[in-house]
């Protein structure tokens, strides 16, 4: 429990600090670093990783940080990188001949992961932080070509297109699978830069919902929402049409009402991350719309309706199944601005609804 | 203050605003999804099952139902109760007359304390006329053991400070285990005696009447009836105080055995006496 509570905490201090994290040195990516003096220092390591960002560099903030150590291993100096995206982390360890290689192999590490978080909206991964890339460069070393990475941040340096010929000129060293899946997060990154506003489209269908507290029974409706996410950020719209529902009025025997209902909703959700997890804490805004039927011997109606607003807050569980879909679950509570009450002649009032409702959703959401 | 944080502040802060008025307003609108036939609800009235505010209107007569509408012949002058674990249905047998009747059940649990008292009544409510005839059909399936005080009948006095009962209508045990009318006069406080009728019968329809002369002089009288057949008559005595009053019509038992009880009931009248 003890380090899943320190990365917990790890966590909150990154989220809390991030909106100071674009003031640090003119990148958008938190940076520690450490090294040795004959080696590249932090500020080297930022400018690097600056020029590699261009003019992302201000443009769009960053939830990764980093810290960088660099160390003498026997003949050879050793890189630790050790890589956060909220609570998710990675490490990576780069062995070179010289060390001043290694402040490029850090400044490209960050700039493709700042690349890949922008580029499609959807998480990091821990595997994205630590595992392929980490493999790959000590690939690249045991080819011997380890001053291949520091050679590739300085094309990137130059344009757009550097990125697509770093992937070549690493292509032409023994490849392994792992290799070619760095280079085409690299080529990725590359290509989609310039639309990179980290906005994606979010469609969630099917939605299953039920709630309490709205009709005298427990409702139970299917829907759809869209909307957009941006960063951690989740806006839908979505509709709902609820079953039929038919209402005995109490003691009344053979009295009651038939109800049918639609509802819309306006969510905004802010997404923390653990691992392929997302919580999600929401605020809600609901219409529903009610017609309703009186029913009884004597009894005719117009179905007359009425529609009003609620407003209530949520937690929604996303579990990602890969980048374009997630299993959806989410619960919220919604406090009504107004409490019609459905009265029919010969019972008198039938229902009204209640002051708060409660429900629950189940879905899958599509992100493109 | 950045305009895109001061439009979304004061967003919502208006729906804020919104629902704290709301609140405060006690939104609560009324939405009518059922309405009875005009026919049905001719003249003044509150809506059943929700007792209105006083009225001063006289109660039209003559008024009937045989619950062919439902329980719309009381969404004016009157509504329809039913609480603490009482039951009102609309139902096609067994009737007396026409195609409907309504069945008041009530669970007659001794250990009930008066405010929690099992019943399912029908009420008309206004002015009373000054001399009339309350009538009604009832049946009683099956035989049960009562205190005195399953009641059929029921009149209440209002007043513009306080309401009170003015006659009882209700089922005794006799010595002999038979149901018979009994009849209580609040304004005395007495049991008058019922002479010359029979025990109610069990399973077929019976009919009660009571022919009521409102007075608060001493000049008052009583005529009950079972199936066409006086039972008791009183004259000159104070029978109405008050000129504001209900008509209770259905069950309700203080204490029964068995304790589940349904009564049905059909063809209510109320007409006017010279």
């Amino acid at each position: 429990m003890r380090p899943r509570a320190a990365a917990a905490a790890t966590g909150l201090a990154a989220l809390l600090s991030a909106g100071s994290s674009l003031a640090q040195g003119g990148v958008p990516v938190q940076l520690h670093w450490q090294a040795p003096p004959n080696c590249p220092q932090e500020a080297q390591v930022r400018q690097k990783l600056r020029d590699l960002l261009g003019a992302n560099a201000d443009a769009a903030a960053s939830r990764l940080r980093a810290e960088g150590v660099i160390e003498p291993s026997g003949e050879r100096f050793k890189l630790t990188l050790n890589i956060h995206y909220d609570l998710v982390n990675g490490t990576r360890v780069v062995q070179a001949t010289f060390c001043e290689d290694l402040g490029g192999v850090a400044a490209v590490t960050l700039a493709i992961l700042f690349r890949a978080e922008h580029s499609s909206g959807a998480p990091l991964t821990a595997r994205d932080l630590g595992g392929s890339t980490t493999g790959a460069l000590a690939d690249a070393r045991t080819a011997g070509s380890e001053t291949e990475a520091s050679e590739t941040a300085s094309r990137a340096a130059g344009s757009e297109n550097t990125a697509a010929q770093a992937d070549k000129q690493s292509t032409e060293t023994p490849s392994t699978p792992k290799k070619v899946e760095q280079n085409e997060t690299a080529s990725t990154a590359g290509t989609t830069n310039g639309a990179a506003t980290g906005w994606r489209f979010v469609l969630n269908l099917p939605e299953l919902r039920t709630d309490i507290g709205v009709l005298p029974d427990a409702s139970y409706g299917m829907g759809l929402g869209a909307g957009a996410r941006h960063d951690a950020w989740r806006f839908l719209i979505s509709g709902t049409f609820w079953l039929s529902h038919d209402y005995q009025a109490g003691p009344f025997l053979g009295y009651g009402a038939h109800f049918s209902r639609v509802s819309g909703e306006l969510s905004a959700c802010h997404g923390f991350r653990f691992g392929s997890f997302e919580l999600a804490p929401c605020v809600l805004l609901t219409v529903d719309d009610v017609s309703g039927r009186a029913t009884g011997p004597g009894i005719s109606s117009t179905n007359p309706r009425i529609a009003w607003l609620s407003v209530g807050a949520g937690l929604q569980g996303l579990w990602s199944m890969g980048r374009h879909a997630a299993v959806v679950f989410g619960v919220n509570g919604r406090v009504a601005t107004s409490r019609p009450r459905f009265v029919s002649d010969g019972v008198g009032e039938v229902s009204q609804v209640g002051p708060a409702a409660l429900g629950v959703v189940l879905g899958c959401e599509w992100q493109f | 203050m950045p305009g895109g944080v001061f439009h979304h502040r004061a967003s919502a802060m208006a729906v804020a605003a919104l629902a704290v008025a709301c609140f405060a307003m006690a939104c609560e609108p009324t939405v009518v999804i059922g309405s009875c036939a005009p026919s049905a609800t001719a003249g003044a009235g509150g809506v059943a099952g929700t007792p209105a505010s006083s009225s001063a209107d006289a109660l039209t007569v003559p008024w009937s139902t045989g619950f062919e509408d439902g329980l719309c012949d009381y969404a004016s002058q009157g509504y329809c109760y039913a609480r603490h674990g009482a039951t009102l249905s609309i139902v096609q047998s067994p009737v007396h007359d026409g195609q409907f009747a309504a069945a008041f059940t009530v669970n007659g649990n001794a250990t009930n304390t008066s405010e929690e008292r099992s019943q399912a009544r029908c009420v008309r409510r206004g002015v009373m006329p000054k001399s009339a005839s309350y009538g009604a059909w009832y049946l009683v399936p099956e035989l049960h053991i009562s205190d005195a005080n399953w009641n059929l009948f029921h009149f209440l006095g209002v007043t513009e400070s306080e309401s009170h009962a003015l006659w009882d209508i209700s089922l005794a045990t006799d010595s002999d285990g038979a149901l018979v009318l009994t009849v209580f006069n609040f304004l005395r406080g007495t049991h008058p005696p019922i002479t010359g009728v029979p025990p109610i019968p069990i399973g077929t329809w019976f009919h009660i009447e009571i022919q009521l002369k409102r007075s608060a002089q001493a000049n008052g009288e009583v005529i009950v009836s079972q199936d066409g057949v006086v039972a008791l008559h009183l004259t000159n005595l104070i029978t109405d105080d008050t000129d504001w009053g209900e008509w209770y019509v259905g069950n309700f038992a203080r204490k029964l055995v068995p304790e589940l009880s349904t009564v049905y009931v059909d063809d209510i009248t109320m007409r006017e006496e010279q």
